[in-house]
């Protein structure tokens, strides 16, 4: 069998096995493409006003209706895939680099170092994700950017308490003192041998901060604390759409909460499938 | 076991500790004068120097940055909590004494629902595996791990307002003055609020008692010839109530974080919401209050499930 093939049919092999995640996987591709081909597949601008057309139901022409402001929900619904992707996949990268690399570096040199890092995480990880978010969120001025780094502070201490943990079960393994023993530096071990050996636990770490990245950037923007407008984050739109548009209009509040629900699902089911495809166990059952 | 107690409490303070220099450095470091933040926050646009002078000096911003955080460290042990907000004026301990009691019922009532509903549901999955109540047990608690919980209450909000006609109240009162409404507008928030703590646990109750029921001594209780229900719920539930504990502490924080928003959607004068307009005021005394207070609640809940984990699993203490 051609080497293609045979990934394909791997592929397919573990879709039938775990078919949410596969859900899981093809709703997020869709998304990510909605994402970037926002400009293409949005049938109108998502800012541009037209006062005379505001709050009409969806139809032909407007595909989600239109807002209060006469904006194409459906261009605006697209265009949001973009931000709240953008804001997720920044600020989760971040806190998986700064977490992975305080963590592992944590747990491997132990010690006072270790002791200090870790109390200064149990404080951080006191704070439930999105009053820590509004915390910064309040103390910097209201940007993208401000979110990204709010969301990313708030995420990274779930990463640095894995990391550390996967140091210190790698610290006894002979894999480990082989590799002391040959020589290799302390860096090379974490980054060569410590690291990959966690990755797994971490990827699905990972779509759990997603989904919960997502989660902290549209209640932030729910709350008008998020990126400034018009940028058109589903948060946003959730916020314009219920101050006495619930009942008239809802077609404002059910696209956006569609959508960003599909987002979360979509990141909670491929997380699963991810911690059960990862644990060995998975492959030695037949099925 | 009280030794074990005493290293979780020894814990307890330097972790607040920490988490109030946390707060504090975030709302200093922040870039820009405070003061002027602050007026602008306040909504005050004439920014005469006598004003900016005026709040630096209530804020205490021309001590020293160690002599500013002693005073507001000392300020939240003898129950002054920072002094007044600076767009209402009103006393930060009696902001608190409002909305603390509206946060704590809303998510006790969402906890305890939760806890009714997902521990049965979770063993009777288990008991089920792989037929049409697993299914749906499971695909409740993917639901509730899917839709966030502002999302969930404007999603219901909407279809309890155009299939039912029903609006919740539009005030809040306290059960000891009006329990009629006081139900009538928190039943809603708090089944929302549950609905996503209910998801991760039913999903873990399952499998801890999937776990369970697979032991020697669920066989031998079966071979006794005792019922199916008390070895379910006798049996195979209380050494399975350890992990369901620590996935139900864990999840006070996402509890809280799911309060703020929900709070603000229904219009409950809670701390989540207080904190959400305060960050939005950029009232920076009550947003440092009360994500002190909130980091406390996770705090206490974590004690809680602590001292919980060495009652029902006498091995923790031991070990300690």
């Amino acid at each position: 069998m051609p080497r293609n093939a045979a990934w394909l049919s791997g592929v397919w092999s573990l879709a039938r096995r775990k078919p949410l995640g596969a859900v899981g996987v093809a709703v997020l591709a869709a998304l990510a493409a909605l994402a970037i081909f926002a400009d293409l597949i949005a049938t109108h601008d998502p800012v541009a006003q037209e006062i005379a057309a505001r709050l009409e139901g969806p139809s032909g022409g407007a595909l989600f209706g239109t807002d209060t402001l006469g904006r194409d929900v459906f261009s605006r619904v697209v265009h949001g895939a973009r931000i709240s992707l953008y804001v997720g996949v920044v600020s989760v990268a971040i806190a998986v680099a700064a977490g992975a690399a305080i963590g592992l570096v944590s747990g491997y040199v132990g010690g006072k170092l270790d002791l200090a890092i870790q109390r200064v995480v149990d404080a951080l990880l006191a704070f439930p994700i999105l009053v820590l978010a509004l915390v910064l969120v309040a103390a910097l001025t209201p940007s993208t950017g401000s979110v990204i780094a709010a969301v990313a502070v708030a995420a990274t201490p779930q990463m640095v308490r894995l990391a550390r943990a996967e140091a210190l079960k790698a610290r006894g393994e002979l894999y480990v003192t082989a590799a002391e023993a040959a020589g290799a530096g302390q860096l090379r071990i974490l980054v060569r041998h410590v690291l990959p050996n966690g990755a797994g636990p971490m990827a699905v770490l990972a779509a759990s901060l997603l989904e919960q990245a997502i989660v902290a950037e549209a209640s932030l923007s729910f709350l008008g604390l998020g990126a400034p407008p018009p940028d058109p984050s589903w948060g946003r739109m959730l916020r314009e759409g219920t101050g006495g548009f619930l009942e008239t209009a809802p077609w404002l509040t059910l696209f956006p909460a569609a959508a960003l629900t599909l987002a979360v699902f979509s990141f909670a089911v491929l997380g699963d499938a991810a911690r059960d495809v990862l644990d060995p166990r998975f492959w030695s059952r037949r099925g | 076991m009280t030794r074990y107690l005493a290293i979780r409490l020894a814990l307890f303070v330097p972790t607040l500790l920490i988490a109030s220099a946390v707060v504090f450095l975030i709302m200093r470091v922040a870039p820009g004068d405070v003061a002027e933040v602050v007026l602008s926050g306040a909504g005050e646009t004439a920014h005469d120097v006598e004003q900016i002078e005026r709040v630096r000096e209530e804020l205490g911003l021309d001590e020293p940055l160690a002599v500013q955080y002693g005073d507001w460290l000392w300020s939240l042990v003898n129950g002054d909590f920072g002094g007044r907000s600076f767009v209402s004026r009103e006393g930060i301990p009696s902001i608190i004494g409002r909305q603390a009691p509206v946060t704590l019922l809303l998510t006790l009532y969402a906890g305890a629902a939760a806890l009714l509903v997902a521990i049965p549901l979770g063993a009777l999955a288990a008991r089920a595996q792989d037929r049409w109540p697993d299914y749906a047990a499971r695909a409740v608690s993917i639901a509730g791990q899917s839709a966030p919980a502002f999302v969930l209450a404007l999603v219901v909000l909407l279809v309890l307002l155009i299939v039912f006609g029903w609006t919740p109240p539009l005030v809040y009162a306290d059960p000891w003055e009006d329990p009629w409404r006081h139900v009538r507008i928190t039943v809603v928030p708090a089944l929302v609020l549950g609905f996503g703590l209910a998801g991760a646990l039913v999903r873990m109750t399952r499998a801890a008692v999937l776990e369970t029921l697979g032991q020697d001594y669920v066989r031998a209780a079966r071979g006794k010839g005792l019922a199916e229900r008390v070895i379910l719920f006798r049996h195979a539930l209380r050494p399975a109530a350890i992990p369901i504990v620590t996935v139900g502490a864990l999840q006070a924080g996402a509890l809280l974080s799911g309060a703020v928003v929900v709070e603000v959607v229904f219009g409950l004068p809670g701390l989540g919401r207080g904190i959400a307009d305060a960050a939005a005021g950029r009232d920076y005394p009550v947003v440092q209050a009360l994500a002190m207070l909130l980091v406390f609640f996770v705090l206490c809940i974590n004690l809680i499930a602590d001292t919980a984990y060495a009652v029902l699993d006498p091995r923790v203490a031991y070990r300690a």
